[in-house]
């Protein structure tokens, strides 16, 4: 079969100068290479930043819960309450013994020796009424 | 313009660009891989750094954990000045004035710190709190700043000082648990190496190398500060009514497991103020003052030769109504006897009936025994400063050393020894090692320390023990020297000691070091507790000064602790005491 000879269409004349198309495509896929590159960079950087903060304030909260919890631990001492309570004018005093029932721990069989000086286990007290208010 | 220029003109425009690219490229290159080491070298250098991270030290708290903390770190403000500038604002004055106001500082003090026209930098006040701070911060006063600062805390003061210590402005352990735990509670620091940008703002995506702080350890102590704050109360008290005492100690240690609740020693310290004390108030007394013991010794000869099965408690000695001359020199009793038992020459505390005792039992097997009840050797308490008492070799004892020894003259013990005699007794002869760190826990909750019951020696046989207890039991009953020592509801084993302060050439007619050491419950012993008030004016008897103070630290300590008295009724069979946690204290 005889081959087709291609003809040049005279009639279609067109002036100016026309971008190649791969250097085009290759100009694109840099384009978006840098832009990727530079948003992710940018990104990378907030994200530092907001660590950055972050770690600032994990920082700060520590300090802030360590002074909360100094000021508690003075606040629930012993002595501090003791003062509270005489500012109050409240003074409280251990029940005594006709107030006290002695409950044995369950989980110590009889068998065991409960009562005996080795099990080392103190027996589990509940105060039957308030303490005396004196 | 045809096709061929158009191409032409952008192969040039292309070329041109392309050869700026290629001269930047160039000059980066020759920049970076070029001989300019030193210029690249010192860039570099400017915008490097390492830090080391700092951590937070470890707390400590009492044997309910961390709802109870004793010691922790605080983030504070040290409030430093530029006096230059303050200066050339003509501002002294007011500056001076408000911060004195704040810092409650004389004002010409800080007038004169900040009174210097060329100095750059001032510290005014260290460790301001974080509040205070903030309100001088507010006041936004011309050449004022603040600085970040951590400083060690203690939250009660003086409460427990010499079991906690301090930590020093180093921040190194410098006494006490603080001390011996250093290592556990200050932690490892982290390290940073990254770059900084021309504003000194860390760059993060320049971070080198980051390695994260690991935070102290935390110390949980086998103290309880309900039991601890008993003993301080009463140990002042005591020290109100007997002003002229020089001090003051007391242990409660458990006798099954060697554990101290609490041991508190007077005079004491505000631990935040520990750089303006005096050594004599940090020494841990309880640990590291040694006293001669006097009665409270004879414990051990009498269990010593019970033990040895040389008597029973009915076998009758004569107390030569009060004087026995040994080897040419006169031992005498406080009050004059005829025959006594065994069991009442304890009850009596007769001295002569105890250097009889001795003598029966012979200076190898009376030294053999006091040396395994710990007397005169560390028991290894996990506190420094703990002392070994003075307790000679048999080489250098005397001809009477037999008849005084054993009834506290010419031997020195510790606090903590006495009672670990009487806790060994309570504890059917076996002796504990004595402990006040129960756990270290580190910061990402794993236990690296748990301290165990440590038997350090089995000194006597477990009925001689009881035979013991039956007869300390009845130094508190009446016609006892310890009968001040009761306590309500509970049988109290105890023995007072009132011994004459050694000066030199002899003995001290008024000073004197009275103590009171027993534990209860007698028949199922779980506390022992010994008292020590030294040089107490104008009383100085043991069983007057310190079995009073005894009995009230035991009275409120029972009670504390729900120590169940052997008389009580106790409910059984209840089912919801099962389904219940254990009591955190034991």
């Amino acid at each position: 079969m005889a081959q087709r000879k291609k003809r040049r269409n005279r009639k279609r004349r067109v002036d100016g100068f026309i971008f190649p198309g791969p250097f085009a495509g290759i100009l694109v896929f840099v384009s978006i290479s840098a832009l990727t590159y530079l948003w992710q960079c940018s990104r990378c950087e907030a994200l530092g930043r907001e660590i950055k903060t972050l770690e600032k304030q994990q920082v700060e909260l520590t300090k802030k819960y360590l002074n909360e919890e100094y000021k508690w631990m003075r606040l629930k001492s012993p002595k501090s309450i003791e003062e509270s309570l005489a500012r109050c004018g409240i003074s409280m005093t251990w029940p005594r013994r006709d107030q006290v029932t002695w409950l044995a721990d369950a989980r110590i069989r009889d068998d065991q020796g409960a009562q005996s000086p080795s099990d080392g286990a103190m027996r589990l007290a509940a105060v039957r009424r308030m303490p005396r208010h004196e | 313009m045809n096709n061929r220029q158009m191409a032409l003109r952008f192969v040039l425009t292309a070329i041109f660009f392309m050869l700026i690219m290629v001269g930047l490229g160039s000059r980066l290159a020759f920049l970076h891989l070029g001989p300019h080491g030193d210029f690249r070298d010192n860039i570099k250098q400017h915008r490097q750094f390492e830090k080391a991270i700092a951590v937070r030290r470890g707390n400590i708290c009492d044997r309910g954990g961390l709802h109870n903390i004793l010691a922790l770190d605080l983030a504070v403000k040290d409030v430093c000045a530029e006096p230059k500038m303050i200066v050339a604002m003509n501002a002294v004055l007011d500056v001076a004035s408000k911060l004195a106001e704040y810092l409650d500082l004389p004002v010409d003090e800080v007038a004169v710190k900040l009174n210097r026209p060329k100095r750059l930098y001032s510290r005014i006040k260290r460790f301001v709190p974080a509040d205070l701070a903030a309100q001088i911060q507010a006041e936004k006063l011309p050449g004022v700043f603040l600085r970040d600062a951590n400083v060690r805390y203690y939250p009660q003061r003086s409460f427990m000082c010499h079991v906690l210590g301090f930590v020093n402005y180093e921040g190194t352990g410098s006494a006490g648990v603080e001390q011996r735990m250093h290592s556990y509670l200050k932690g490892s620091p982290g390290m940073l190496e990254s770059e900084v940008d021309a504003l000194r703002h860390e760059l993060y995506l320049q971070r080198g190398r980051y390695i994260p702080g690991m935070e102290g350890s935390d110390v949980q102590l086998t103290l309880d500060q309900n039991v601890q704050h008993i003993v301080e109360k009463v140990l002042d008290s005591t020290l109100e009514e007997y002003p002229k005492a020089k001090g003051a100690w007391c242990i409660i240690q458990r006798v099954r497991t060697g554990e101290i609740l609490a041991m508190a020693s007077r005079p004491d310290y505000d631990l935040n103020d520990f750089g303006t004390t005096s050594n004599d108030a940090k020494l841990n007394r309880a640990i590291g003052s040694v006293y001669e013991p006097g009665s409270t010794m004879k414990a051990v000869c009498f269990a010593a030769v019970l033990n040895e099965g040389l008597v029973t408690p009915d076998t009758v000695l004569s107390c030569e109504n009060g004087i026995w001359y040994y080897k040419g020199r006169p031992l005498r009793d406080s009050h004059p006897h005829g025959d006594l038992t065994v069991a009442d020459g304890l009850k009596k505390s007769s001295n002569i009936l105890t250097a009889k005792l001795s003598l029966m039992l012979g200076n190898e097997r009376l030294h053999k025994y006091m040396s395994d009840f710990g007397v005169g050797k560390r028991l290894g308490i996990d506190l420094p400063g703990e002392e070994g008492g003075i307790f000679h070799p048999l080489s250098k004892w005397s001809g009477i050393s037999p008849t005084r020894i054993p009834i506290g003259q010419g031997v020195a013990v510790t606090a903590l020894q006495m009672v670990g005699v009487y806790a060994t007794i309570a504890n059917d002869g076996y002796l504990m090692r004595p402990h006040v760190v129960q756990r270290v826990t580190a910061s990402d909750g794993t236990v690296v320390y748990n301290a165990e019951p440590q038997v350090l020696a089995r000194v006597i046989r477990p009925e001689t023990a009881a035979t013991m207890r039956r007869l300390l039991v009845r130094v508190t009953e009446d016609g006892g020297t310890g009968r001040r020592g009761r306590v309500d509801g509970y049988q109290v084993a105890g023995k007072t000691g009132t011994a004459q302060k050694a000066i030199p050439g002899g003995y001290s007619d008024t000073d004197y070091v009275a103590s009171f050491v027993g534990f209860l419950p007698a028949d199922s012993p779980e506390l022992a507790i010994i008292v020590v008030v030294d040089e107490p004016q104008k009383f100085h008897g043991g069983g007057k000064v310190a079995a009073p103070a005894f009995s009230k630290i035991a009275t409120e300590v029972a009670c504390c602790l729900g120590l169940q008295p052997p008389s009580a009724e106790v409910i059984r069979s209840n089912s919801w005491v099962a389904d219940t946690e254990p009591d955190s204290r034991f």
